[in-house]
């Protein structure tokens, strides 16, 4: 589908919102893991063991 | 035979002294600031005019090189890089040179890296050269005391810093590119070429990589001109040149001559005579391992500089002449060059990884007697499988040794080989023909 | 414009070509082992050589630039003999066991040895053996086929950005290896398997399950992310025995994560394959007829406002649109919604939850900032493009919130929405370098847009990215990047619950068990109270969904059906039905048509056709309105 870009500044629906202070911590993710197949495939659930043994991010070293 | 002042050497063996004050005493860092002074295209044009070959062992004028670096220093700074890595089997003049002449060297250094337009100078030295590093260092430190390099060196305004840098111990770093890698901190593979070192070269700036002799050489030549340099040895092969000779000589040594000098005066002047006596020799590798060998015939007759020994299907290369007389096995000899290349190859290209564990296989088993007629062949049609389908000269340094004993002594392994069986095949089968076909008509 | 003479053909190339690629322009097949378009040049296996004339040596063409006037020739005797020598030594030392090798059919060094290789050995030496590496649990090695190529050497340090895969020793003892032999730490790591031209490296799980040959190909997508990675799976009779990837330059160019290519085992384990009523606590199966009757008998009792349904991560456009079909249509609710938490939304126009500037504008960019998101594992395909970025551009990369280790290296500025506050009014270190940047990309991921903050985040960066013109014709900075391959053609499909300022009501309404009867499409990652719901779920996988359910309704996994997705940049991609759904399972959106049948009302389609043509009626009208 490739339709017309026309984009003017005054178009783009812009919202004031007020400041909301929270901290932006990233979800951790159980990649292997993430959903319904891939729960149920073996495979995945071997590499989720040994992904398990090495630290893959920063957010699993800290939960 | 090269008389006493045309040697440029003069302390090759050390006589004199190597320490920096002994060096100034023979000539050297005299007038250097003057023919800095004088600039980067009288010096490359100086050097051209001399006709000075690379002693590196391809025989690239040195000149030509040279004038390959970019004229100007664009972002990118401009590299010398010195070659010590000196590891061909039959050549040992660098280490003497670095021994005994480092000033020469560094001198070189200074001038050349002015002519490129280089401010730092890597000396890539053989790993096994620990003590010799030792001893270039010494030297280098002595001449930044006397202030001839470092910042605004021998007051010519230019600033040069020299470094040492040792290898690990692998034949193929040797080889310009992979010198490059291994001096970057990686594994020693050579570079795809082009783009050539000149331009893209250590750390992605142009580096003009040269020989310890070449180096050395070049501030006499400055001093002396380059008419004289000309006018000693041949047309298109001037100059002098440091001979190794080793093997089954008297007095193996390091020697400096004259390039075109006969290889039997070579041998039975500065070597001692073959052992056993000239009628005892077998044969002779003129340049280091990687050269095709020339037996006694050839040996005879042949000067030594590149062309003619080219013309004779060898090569000068580092000038490292192994005598090898009839006390010892010839094909032996070759297998054990063979093992040696099997065992410097650095993998990473296919003929040359598989291709030289393949031919050293075969030469042994010439050796021990357990080939066939039919493998000589095939050994011949491995080394020119090889030959020139790889990326660097490896390739024809493992296949030429090879090739030079099958062109010359091809007797002598069909000899001790196997009988030819009774039924005799067509000999030239063509190499395109599925070979099957051929066997049915014939068997 | 340069030109170039091959086989005495003059053509015309770009600028840049190497002699192989030109070659290939005029017609020549070159053939080659360590070439690989997508990674740097080795030159190492000399397949590739050339007659060049003029020169007395055969030259590399992958390695060769071409340059004007070269004349080449790649079908002499010379070049023949030389590449058949280059086949002999690689021969001399491969095992030649094809008929036990799992790459036999689709082998690079089987193909090639039929054109360049002699029907005899020469070679009567011993061969080389050479020790197994360990790899991890997705590539089996037999390292004895190893031709040296280096390819994956260079695919992992190079694309994958992982170290850990190199080449030891020297010469003929050189062996590729993972060093310490353990598993590479990398979600890209199976694509060393695809690039290996030999069967050094092969696929684990896949080991002597089938012959390429035996297997049936069908082009599809992949749903395990919102990326729609392009893929190829191959079939033997009803099983999926793998998936492989497709190219395609504008998505995943070649490569596919390990994901995607591995959960294929999944399809065939714990599937639903009949209905399933809970009697007295306990599952039991059921037949359709049971099934649909119950559902519908139970519909009737209750009120539509205590009908909710919620949308899973795996569906295509045609079980939305039914699904949604169903709920407005036949039970006259509108409760549904297919985010599965409480993800800021704004559907007033479609760049608002869109990845704008494309996957290939990554390479544009000259400026990355991540917001809240872990691409590494959120999209790994998308992630290795921004790594591409990276070591082709040399692009600074920012990220706010700790996403770990993203295979680049970036620079965290805070983990808070006040650093948002401080960039936008340009008291922050990088607002400067945002403005002078040409094409910056911001990319938002669902974790910044968690919860109330998440308004805040998504709706002050736009205002700013509009502010500063980064949103015009030629690029759109703004990127959200969804997790789900069902999120942006559910949006589209309106398939969202925000009623005034109310951006979470379908989860406020589940949080205040408004709901009485819950139909789950597939939805698994959520978790909620059942408490007295009656609790519907229709999916492929007896998974979290079916634990809770009263009654299952088996459906199709996304290789059983042909469906669309869209994709996180909004492209609309068709799936194609690789196999059929086991036992009674059923396409979703004829589970509809029928439920629909049995309670008499109309839902609108009759064939997939008719289906198909509604949605993208209804994609195209969602279109226009918003303009784009």
């Amino acid at each position: 589908m490739k339709l017309k870009k026309k984009i003017k500044k005054e178009d783009i629906k812009v919202n004031k919102v007020n400041f909301v202070e929270q901290n932006i911590s990233i979800k951790p993710i159980d990649y292997y893991y993430s959903n319904s197949i891939a729960r149920s495939s073996k495979v995945m659930s071997e590499c989720r063991q040994i992904s398990k043994k090495f630290l893959f991010t920063g957010i699993e070293k800290a939960s | 035979m090269l008389k006493d002042e045309d040697r440029i050497f003069k302390n090759l063996y050390n006589d004199l002294g190597w320490d920096i004050d002994s060096a100034i005493n023979r000539g050297d860092w005299i007038h250097t600031k003057d023919l800095i002074s004088k600039g980067k295209e009288w010096i490359i044009k100086e050097i051209k005019d001399s006709e000075l070959r690379g002693r590196g062992g391809a025989g690239f004028p040195t000149g030509l090189k040279l004038s390959f670096a970019p004229k100007n220093v664009s972002t990118r700074p401009h590299y010398l890089v010195i070659n010590a890595d000196e590891s061909e089997p039959g050549t040992c003049k660098d280490r003497d040179i670095l021994r005994f002449e480092a000033q020469k060297l560094i001198e070189g250094c200074l001038i050349t890296s002015y002519a490129i337009g280089a401010h730092t100078c890597y000396i890539y030295i053989r790993g096994e050269y620990v003590r010799e590093g030792q001893r270039l260092q010494e030297a280098i430190t002595q001449a930044y005391n006397k202030k001839f390099i470092g910042k605004n060196a021998c007051d010519s305004g230019w600033d040069l810093d020299i470094h040492i840098h040792y290898g690990a111990g692998a034949y193929i770093c040797g080889e310009e590119t992979a010198l490059l890698e291994s001096l970057e901190g990686k594994k020693g593979l050579p570079r795809l070429k082009p783009p050539f070192p000149a331009l893209v070269g250590l750390y992605g700036c142009p580096t003009i990589v040269n020989n310890v002799e070449t180096i050395a050489v070049v501030p006499t030549i400055l001093k002396r001109g380059a008419k004289w340099f000309a006018s000693l040895g041949k047309p298109k092969n001037t100059g002098t040149k440091i001979f190794c000779i080793s093997g089954d000589v008297n007095s193996p040594c390091n020697v400096e001559e004259e390039m075109g000098i006969p290889l039997k005066d070579l041998i039975e002047k500065h070597g001692g005579g073959v052992i056993g006596g000239w009628n005892n020799l077998q044969a002779v590798i003129p340049g280091g391992s990687s050269m095709p060998l020339l037996p006694k015939s050839i040996c005879e007759t042949i000067t030594m500089d590149f062309d003619s020994l080219i013309k004779a299907k060898s090569g000068l290369g580092t000038a490292g002449v192994v005598v090898i007389n009839k006390d010892h096995d010839i094909i032996k000899c070759i297998a054990r060059i063979a093992k040696f290349y099997k065992h410097e190859s650095c993998g990473q290209c296919t003929p040359c990884r598989e291709g030289c564990g393949w031919m050293w296989r075969m030469l042994e088993r010439m050796a021990d007697g357990e080939g066939t007629h039919k493998e000589i062949d095939l050994l011949y049609d491995v080394t020119k499988q090889i030959e020139g389908h790889t990326i660097c000269a490896f390739g024809e340094g493992s296949a030429w040794p090879v090739q030079g004993l099958i062109r010359h002594f091809r007797k002598e392994i069909e000899k001790r080989s196997h009988e030819e069986p009774l039924v005799k095949k067509k000999s030239n089968i063509p190499y395109l023909i599925d070979q099957h076909i051929l066997e049915k008509d014939n068997a | 414009m340069p030109k170039i003479t091959v086989n005495n053909k003059e053509i015309i190339f770009e600028e840049g070509m190497t002699v192989l690629q030109a070659c290939e322009l005029a017609g020549a097949e070159i053939p080659r082992f360590c070439y690989h378009e997508r990674l740097s040049i080795a030159g190492n296996c000399r397949m590739c050589l050339v007659e060049l004339e003029k020169s007395s040596k055969p030259i590399a063409s992958c390695a060769m630039p071409a340059t004007e006037g070269m004349k080449i020739k790649t079908n002499t005797p010379f070049v023949e003999k030389a590449r058949k020598g280059v086949m002999e030594f690689l021969l001399a030392n491969h095992p030649l066991d094809c008929p036990v090798c799992d790459q036999g059919g689709e082998c690079d060094l089987q193909d090639q040895s039929l054109f360049y290789g002699m029907d005899n050995s020469r070679y009567t030496e011993n061969k080389r053996q050479v020790k197994e590496k360990y790899m991890g649990p997705l590539i089996k090695t037999v390292m004895t086929r190893c031709i040296h190529c280096t390819r994956c050497v260079r695919f992992a340090t190079e694309v994958a950005g992982i170290p850990e895969l190199g080449a030891i020793g020297r010469g003929e003892d050189m062996e590729i290896t993972t060093y310490l032999e353990k598993s590479m730490e990398s979600e890209l790591s199976a694509n060393v398997i695809d690039l290996c031209p030999v069967g050094a490296l092969t696929s684990k799980p896949y080991a002597f399950e089938a012959r390429p040959w035996d297997l049936k190909k069908t082009e599809t997508i992949d749903v395990m992310d919102a990326v729609g990675s392009n893929i190829r799976v191959d079939t033997y009779g009803r099983e999926v025995k793998r998936v492989l990837p497709r190219v395609n330059e504008d998505i995943n160019e070649e490569w596919i994560s390990d994901k995607t290519r591995y959960s294929c085992d999944g399809l065939s384990k714990q599937r639903l394959d009949t209905p399933y009523i809970r009697e007295n606590g306990k599952l039991i199966k059921a037949s359709w007829n049971q099934a649909s009757n119950l559902l519908i008998s139970k519909l009737k009792t209750f009120d539509p406002k205590q009908i909710g349904g919620l949308v899973g991560d795996l569906a295509d456009l045609e079980m939305i649109y039914s699904f949604k079909s169903f709920f407005e249509k036949c039970i006259g609710s509108s409760y549904i919604e297919s985010r599965r938490d409480r993800i800021y939304l704004n559907p007033q126009e479609r760049i608002n939850y869109i990845f704008n500037s494309s996957i290939n504008g990554i390479e544009e960019a000259d400026f990355i900032l991540l917001v809240g998101t872990n691409p590494r594992l959120e999209a790994t395909i998308l992630n290795a493009r921004i790594r591409k970025a990276y070591v082709k551009n040399g692009v600074k990369i920012y990220s706010i919130g700790d996403p770990g280790d993203l295979t680049y290296p970036y620079k965290n500025i805070g983990s808070s929405t006040s650093v948002i506050k401080n960039i936008v009014s340009d008291s922050h270190e990088i607002s400067g370098k945002i403005k002078k940047s040409k094409k910056p990309l911001v990319i938002i991921g669902e974790s910044a847009l968690y919860s109330q903050a998440g308004q805040y985040v998504f709706e002050t960066l736009k205002s700013f990215l509009v502010e500063k013109n980064f949103i015009r014709e030629d690029w759109n900075a703004l990127n959200v990047l969804s997790q789900q391959a069902s999120r942006v053609g559910a949006i589209d499909l309106g398939v969202f619950l925000i009623s005034g300022d109310d951006n979470f009501n379908f989860f406020n309404m589940l949080d205040n068990d408004d709901f009485k009867f819950l139909y789950l499409l597939g939805a698994d990652n959520i978790s909620f109270d059942k408490k007295d719901k009656f609790v519907v779920y229709q999916g492929s996988h007896g998974d979290k969904g079916a634990e809770i359910a009263d009654i299952i309704l088996p459906g199709a996994a996304y290789t059983e059906k042909n469906g669309l997705f869209v994709n996180l940049e909004g492209k609309l991609q068709n799936a194609y039905k690789a196999s059929y759904p086991p036992g009674d399972a059923r396409e979703d959106w004829l589970i509809f048509k029928d439920l629909a049948n049995l309670m008499k009302k109309k839902i609108g389609y009759q064939n997939a056709q008719q289906l198909r043509k509604l949605i993208k009626d209804e994609i195209e009208k969602k279109n226009k309105k918003r303009r784009y």
